[in-house]
C-alpha cells in the first residue's frame, strides 16, 4: 500500500494503478505497492518492462498521461460436452491453484468457471467433462467450521447431480484438516473426492498446480475408488502425484512441492502425469452404489494443545473455564505431558490436576503425539497410565489434526458417551492398525 | 549503423536470493525432472515466445549439487531477501558510471521458459539509471543498470530433456546496457573494453571464462535490429559487429532483387504440398528415417527465387540456411532443402527430384 500522503496526491491527479504517468522525468504505468518496501516510493513499470521505485517528495510533479494498461482477459475456450467422458465437478475454495495474479492490483483472480479452468489447463478437457463452481473464497488458514459444511454440502449436491468424482481446489496450509473433516462428514461416499492445491504459485511456469490438477481430475474421473483423498506431487519431479488417505496425510514441509506425506502408511495410489496411469499401492475401497449422507454437525468448542517443557497452568486452565467439550493434546513421545513437579516448582502437578478436572467435567480429552509418526501407547510408562486414570483417552496414533477434526465431528453428531466410545474406533481410516517396518519412513512409497 | 552493447558481469558475492555460495558444482547432488507451462506474464498476456516453448513440450532435468544449490534454486522455497553485498557492489558500479541510483530497488520477473530458470522467470531489478561512459568518439549513454540472477548452465540433452546444472543459477549479475550510440565495430570494441576495465577496478567481480558476457544490438539503415547474444571474446566484438552489418546489407540486397523480380511486393502464395508419397521407397536415409517416424515431407514452389538461396550472407552461411533456421524455430520443421542445392548429397535420386518438381510444377 502507498502511504496516505502518496495515495492522496495520486488521487488528486485522478491517477489509479494501471495509469500511465510521468514522475521525476520517468514515464511508465503505475504499479501497485507491494506490502514490503517504503510506502512513500512510487513504483512504475517503464516501457522496457522494468519496475523502478521513485521516492515521493512533497510537491513533486506527477503527470497523468494517455495510455492506461488494462489486464487482458484470458482467451476462453469453448467447452463441448462429450458424452463418452465422465463428469468431474471442480469446486474452488480460494486456494491460489488455477488462479492468476493481477499485477495491477496485486490481487489473485481465482479461475473457477469451467471455462477458466479449461483455458488455463486445456488437458482437463481430454480427461473429463469439467463442471466448475466456486464454493467460497478463503485462504485455508482462515477456514472455520461453517466452511466445512459448505464444502460437504457442495460435494453432496454434485454427486447427487451425477458427478463421477469431485475435485476440491484448496489452499495447502490446512488441506489435511479439511481432508480428514470431509472424510468424517461424508458418510457412505460412492465416488472419489480429491482435494488438491499448489505449493508454488500458479503465476510461475514451474508451478505444481497444473500437474496436481491433471492427476487429481484423472483420479476423480477414472479411479475405482471411493473416499476422500489428497492428490499432490509425489516427489520434486513433475512425474507423478501421490493419492493420500484423507485421514492419514499431513503437510510436512513449508514449501516443497512434495510436502504432503502419508503418515505411517503408504499412499493409496500413484497417478502418472504423462499417460495418466493410475497404480493402486494397496487394498482400497471401490466405487459403490451407496447412498451418500452428510453428517454435518460440528462442535466448535474443541481445542488442540501442544504441550512443552516449561508450560504454564493458565494455558490449560482456559479449556475448563470456557466450557470446552473436547480437547486434543499433542503430547510428547508415546503420549505424555508435563504432570509432575519437584522442589523447584509444582506447576506441573497443577497442570495434571487441571487436566483431570477438565476430564471429570465431561470434556473429552484425547492424547496424540507431536512425534507425528508412530503410535500412542499410554500403557508403557507410569505417567501414561496415570493420565488414563485421570480420564485422558488414547488417540490410538491418530494424527493430532485428525483427532481434532474427529472430535469436532463426533461431538457434533453423537451423544457424549457414544462419541467417547468412537474416539478409539476407526471411522474413516484414521487409525492405523499395524505399522510396517519401513526402512525410510519419511520416503512415502 | 547503430550499435548497443549489453554487458552481463558476475559479481563476486554469494547468490542473490539465497545463502548459497557462488561456486561451481562439486560432489553429490540430486537430479530433478521438471516441465514448464506458459503462464500469463505481469500484464496478463501469455508471452508468445513462452507459449511457443510450451507447445514444443520441452522437458528439463536439473542437477542440484549440494554444495552450490538449495531449495530456492530448485524452486521449492521462496526467495530470501536480496543479498546486500551484491547490491553494494552494484551501487558502486552505478556511481563509477555516473548513474543515478534508484530510490527503491524493485524486483520483477522476466519470463524465461527455455528451462534455464527453474521458476520459469529470471528475477531482475534496476539499480541505476542514466549513466554514461566517455569514449574517444563521444559520450555513450547507459540508460539502465540492473542487478539480476544468473541462469543455470546447460549440460546437454538426456533422454529428450534439456539438462541443466543449478550451481550457476542465482549467482548475482550486473547488467549494463548502453544506448545505441556506438557507431561501428571499432567503437563497440572500445566501449566493451572500457566497461570491462571499470568493472574490474572494483575488485568485486568474478574473473575467468564465462563470468562476463556481452550481447550486441546491431541495426543498419533499412535493416532490422538484431541481437547477437553471448559474445564472450572481447577481441572479437568489433568483428562480430561488422559481420552482422554485412549480413543485414546482403539480406536487404536480396529483398531488393526479389522486389525487382516480382515487380513489387513479394508474394507467391506460400502453398505447401505434401510430397511424402514420392519418397515412400526412397534411398535417402534422412527421408526414410523421417517417414518411418511418421513425419511428412512437404514442398513449396518459390518462383523467381532461383539462384538467390545460395547467396552467402555471412561466413559459411547462405540465405537458404537463414530460411531453414526460421522454419525450424517457428514451425518445428526439421529442415529445408532447396533446388539450388545439389540434392544428391541428401541421397535424393534424380527421378524423385523430377517427380517433386512436377508435383510442384516448377519451371
Amino acid at each position: 500500500m502507498y502511504s496516505h500522503k502518496v495515495s492522496e496526491r495520486l488521487k488528486g491527479f485522478g491517477i489509479t494503478v494501471g495509469d500511465r504517468i510521468r514522475v521525476s522525468g520517468k514515464e511508465g504505468s503505475l504499479m501497485p505497492k507491494p506490502e514490503t518496501g517504503d510506502p512513500d516510493c512510487i513504483v512504475i513499470k517503464l516501457d522496457n518492462g522494468y519496475n523502478v521505485g521513485i521516492h515521493y517528495e512533497e510537491g513533486m510533479a506527477i503527470e497523468k498521461l494517455e495510455g492506461r494498461v488494462e489486464l487482458e482477459k484470458l482467451a476462453q475456450k469453448e467447452i463441448k460436452f462429450d458424452d463418452r467422458k465422465p463428469v468431474v465437478a471442480i469446486l474452488s475454495t480460494g486456494g491460489t491453484i488455477a488462479s492468476r495474479v493481477d499485477y495491477r492490483t496485486g490481487g489473485v483472480i481465482p479461475a473457477f468457471s469451467a471455462a477458466d479452468l479449461v483455458s488455463a489447463v486445456p488437458e482437463l478437457a481430454n480427461i473429463a467433462n469439467i463442471k466448475g463452481k466456486s464454493v467460497m473464497n478463503v485462504f485455508s488458514e482462515n477456514i472455520r467450521p461453517e466452511h466445512y459444511k459448505y464444502m460437504a454440502g457442495a460435494v453432496a449436491s454434485e454427486i447427487a447431480e451425477g458427478a463421477a468424482g469431485v475435485v476440491i481446489l484448496h489452499g495447502t496450509d490446512t488441506m489435511h484438516y479439511t481432508s480428514s473433516m470431509l472424510s468424517f462428514m461424508l458418510r457412505d461416499l460412492p465416488v472419489p473426492v480429491v482435494i488438491l492445491g499448489a505449493q508454488r504459485s500458479s503465476d510461475r511456469g514451474s508451478s505444481d498446480a497444473a500437474m496436481n490438477l491433471i492427476c487429481g481430475v484423472n483420479f476423480a474421473a477414472h479411479a475405482d475408488y471411493s473416499g476422500v483423498v489428497v492428490c499432490m506431487h509425489g516427489t520434486l519431479d513433475d512425474k507423478f502425484c501421490h493419492i493420500h488417505s484423507g485421514t492419514r496425510v499431513r503437510k510436512m514441509h513449508t514449501s516443497r512441492r512434495d510436502a504432503f506425506k502419508s503418515i505411517d502408511m503408504k499412499p493409496i495410489a500413484r497417478v502418472d502425469y504423462e499417460g495418466g496411469k493410475i497404480d493402486f499401492i494397496g487394498e482400497h475401497p471401490k466405487r459403490g452404489h451407496l447412498e451418500l449422507s452428510v453428517a454435518s454437525g460440528l462442535e466448535s468448542k474443541v481445542g488442540l494443545l501442544k504441550v512443552y517443557p516449561g508450560m504454564r497452568l493458565e494455558q490449560v486452565a482456559l479449556f475448563r473455564e470456557k466450557g470446552y467439550n473436547g480437547l486434543v493434546i499433542e503430547g510428547t513421545g508415546l503420549g505424555h505431558m508435563p504432570m509432575k513437579g519437584d522442589e523447584s516448582s509444582d506447576e506441573n502437578d497443577r497442570i495434571f490436576n487441571e487436566i483431570r478436572g477438565l476430564a471429570e467435567s465431561g470434556c473429552l480429552v484425547v492424547m496424540t503425539s507431536q512425534c507425528i509418526y508412530g503410535n500412542v501407547n499410554m500403557n508403557v510408562y507410569g505417567p501414561g497410565r496415570d493420565l488414563q486414570k485421570a480420564g485422558v483417552i488414547s488417540g490410538q496414533g491418530m494424527l493430532p489434526e485428525v483427532a481434532y477434526t474427529k472430535l469436532m465431528w463426533l461431538l457434533g453428531n453423537y451423544e457424549k458417551e457414544k462419541a467417547k466410545a468412537m474416539v478409539s474406533q476407526n471411522v474413516a481410516g484414521e487409525i492405523v492398525e499395524r505399522r510396517e517396518v519401513a526402512p525410510d519412513f519419511e520416503k512415502g512409497e | 549503423m547503430k550499435v548497443g552493447i549489453e554487458i552481463h558481469q558476475r559479481l563476486d558475492a554469494g547468490k542473490l536470493f539465497c545463502n548459497c555460495p557462488s561456486v561451481p558444482a562439486e560432489g553429490d547432488g540430486a537430479s530433478i525432472y521438471r516441465r514448464q507451462r506458459a503462464v500469463a506474464g505481469e500484464l496478463g498476456k501469455i508471452d508468445a515466445a513462452a507459449a511457443q516453448e510450451f507447445v514444443r513440450k520441452r522437458q528439463f532435468l536439473y542437477e542440484a549439487p549440494m554444495n552450490a544449490s538449495c531449495l530456492v534454486e530448485s524452486d521449492d522455497e521462496p526467495p530470501h531477501d536480496m543479498n546486500p553485498t551484491a547490491i553494494d557492489i552494484a551501487v558502486e558500479i552505478c556511481l563509477l558510471l555516473e548513474a543515478k541510483v534508484v530510490d527503491e530497488v524493485q524486483v520483477m520477473r522476466k519470463t524465461v521458459i527455455d528451462g534455464s530458470n527453474t521458476g520459469g522467470f529470471q528475477r531482475t531489478s534496476i539499480v541505476g539509471l542514466d549513466g554514461k561512459l566517455r569514449t574517444s568518439r563521444g559520450e555513450v549513454g547507459i540508460p539502465v543498470i540492473c542487478i539480476e540472477e544468473e541462469s543455470s548452465g546447460i549440460l546437454g540433452e538426456e533422454g529428450g530433456a534439456a539438462k541443466f546444472c543449478l550451481d550457476r543459477l542465482g549467482m548475482p549479475l550486473i547488467e549494463i546496457a548502453t544506448d545505441p550510440t556506438i557507431v561501428d565495430g571499432e567503437h563497440a570494441q572500445e566501449v566493451a573494453e572500457k566497461l570491462g576495465g571499470i568493472l574490474r577496478t572494483t575488485g568485486k567481480v568474478q574473473r575467468g571464462i564465462g563470468t562476463i558476457r556481452q550481447d550486441l544490438n546491431v541495426s543498419t539503415e533499412g535493416g532490422a535490429r538484431v541481437e547477437i547474444k553471448g559474445a564472450q571474446e572481447l577481441k572479437l566484438i568489433g568483428k562480430m559487429v561488422e559481420n552482422e552489418a554485412r549480413r543485414q546489407k546482403t539480406l536487404m540486397g536480396i529483398r531488393e532483387e526479389l522486389e525487382k523480380r516480382f515487380g513489387g511486393k513479394v508474394d507467391f502464395g506460400y502453398q505447401a504440398v505434401d510430397l511424402t508419397t514420392i519418397f515412400e521407397n526412397t534411398g535417402s536415409k534422412l527421408f526414410k528415417g523421417a517417414i518411418g517416424k511418421g513425419h511428412r515431407i512437404f514442398g513449396m514452389r518459390m518462383p523467381k527465387f532461383k539462384g538467390l538461396l545460395g547467396t552467402e550472407v555471412g561466413e559459411g552461411r547462405r540465405f537458404g540456411t537463414e530460411l531453414s533456421d526460421y522454419a525450424k524455430m517457428n514451425a518445428g520443421v526439421a529442415g529445408i532443402m532447396h533446388s539450388d542445392e545439389d540434392l544428391s548429397k541428401y541421397g535424393i535420386s534424380e527421378k524423385e527430384a523430377r517427380e517433386a518438381e512436377m508435383k510442384l510444377s516448377l519451371e
